[in-house]
């Protein structure tokens, strides 16, 4: 029988956790307790980030020492693609907040990667209507830099 | 996207974005912009290093080489828009009394080029030392159309004179001009000699025996005169 801990999410749920998630992700184990609640954490991110973390229990530690060597390597799995396709846009960008905010390398990189593959390929208006983002330049700011990276249209 | 993301987070999304993407991206809106800017200009020279067209490169490099030199300060962006050789008479301290010498003509030609002021000059007081001559027109025109009146004397305008000055010859107004030293003293050229040229000369004798002038001559003249200031900036 494996330790547990709780875990509460800053709107007030609780989760017991397998007490190893936490010792993967220190961060975690600064929430454990009665009294102690995640404050940027809401129970419904709280619950993906766990399930995230649950299933990759038993991977082997990794080594962040290295940046550029954590970015060449890395491939989204099935399992993570199918676990991050699942979520809305919304959710996508919470977890990243939320693996941010706690630390969880892995998943942090899976959801980026997840907005930058979203953002390949893509024309300026796909990605503005991709994002629901309006576009605040004026036309001159606009022209501008179309100016300064000119070099860097049509790669 | 309605939360408000922070700078790493954007950083970690941009940074394996391809060139095309990228140019996309800083075109969204002013945050997507000022957070992937950074990253599309972090060797944008390797990018193209990348193609072989040497048309496309040219292109593009002097696109890059435009957009460095747009961001520079604006004193270092003034010297870059110096692409003429001028001359600063010791009476004047002020860029704006700078004669531009002649350096319009392409390919360069000895005897006009440099040798002479700038053409712009021709209908002004200082026409005299301009390289073209116009047949019919006689002295007292070039004077008039200068704006001056009298003799002929009047043929050599204020800039002019101020260039004779500079290089010491005596005018009515300044009978005793500075004259910039050249003479070394005898010590330090001796010392010079002695120690470090004629050493390295025995000991390489492979090189040519150089006369150690040329340096100290340029050194010697812009640092006891301080009046000759002339600037040559590659055109861009």
């Amino acid at each position: 029988e494996n330790e547990t801990i709780t875990l509460r999410s800053s709107d007030g749920i609780e989760f017991h956790i397998d007490a190893r998630i936490a010792n993967r992700y220190t961060l975690l184990n600064n929430w454990n307790g009665e009294n102690a609640s995640l404050p940027n954490v809401t129970g419904k991110v709280l619950e993906k980030v766990l399930e995230w973390c649950e299933h990759h229990i038993n991977d082997p530690p990794l080594n962040y020492d290295n940046d550029d060597s954590r970015r060449r390597n890395f491939e989204i799995d099935d399992w993570d693609e199918n676990f991050i396709n699942c979520v809305n846009q919304d959710m996508l960008f919470e977890i990243i907040l939320a693996a941010n905010y706690l630390d969880i390398k892995p998943l942090l990189d899976i959801g980026c990667k997840t907005v930058a593959n979203m953002i390949k390929s893509k024309s300026l208006e796909e990605i503005r209507s991709t994002f629901n983002i309006v576009n605040d330049f004026t036309p001159e700011e606009e022209e501008a830099i179309r100016r300064e990276n000119e070099w860097a249209d049509d790669q | 996207m309605s939360t408000s993301i922070p700078p790493e987070i954007f950083q970690n999304i941009f940074k394996d974005l391809d060139t095309d993407s990228l140019y996309s991206v800083i075109l969204v809106n002013r945050i997507w912009c000022s957070n992937a800017i950074s990253i599309l200009w972090q060797n944008p020279l390797e990018i193209l290093y990348q193609n072989d067209d040497s048309e496309y490169f040219e292109t593009n490099v002097k696109s890059i080489i435009k957009t460095y030199i747009s961001c520079l300060p604006k004193e270092s962006k003034l010297m870059l828009s110096f692409t003429d050789l001028w001359f600063l008479a010791n009476t004047s301290n002020s860029k704006n009394n700078t004669v531009i010498l002649e350096t319009g003509i392409s390919p360069f030609r000895v005897g006009a080029s440099i040798s002479h002021v700038d053409e712009k000059l021709f209908n002004s007081s200082d026409f005299l030392m301009t390289f073209e001559q116009v047949l019919g027109r006689t002295l007292e025109d070039s004077i008039a159309a200068g704006g001056s009146e009298g003799g002929k004397e009047k043929a050599i305008g204020p800039k002019l004179l101020a260039i004779l000055e500079t290089l010491g010859y005596p005018t009515p107004n300044n009978p005793n001009p500075y004259r910039p030293s050249l003479a070394f003293p005898q010590s330090s050229s001796t010392e010079s000699c002695s120690s470090s040229h004629c050493t390295k000369a025995e000991s390489s004798p492979d090189l040519p025996d150089l006369p150690d002038l040329p340096d100290s001559t340029v050194g010697g003249l812009s640092s006891s005169s301080n009046s000759l200031s002339m600037f040559n900036m590659a055109s861009m």
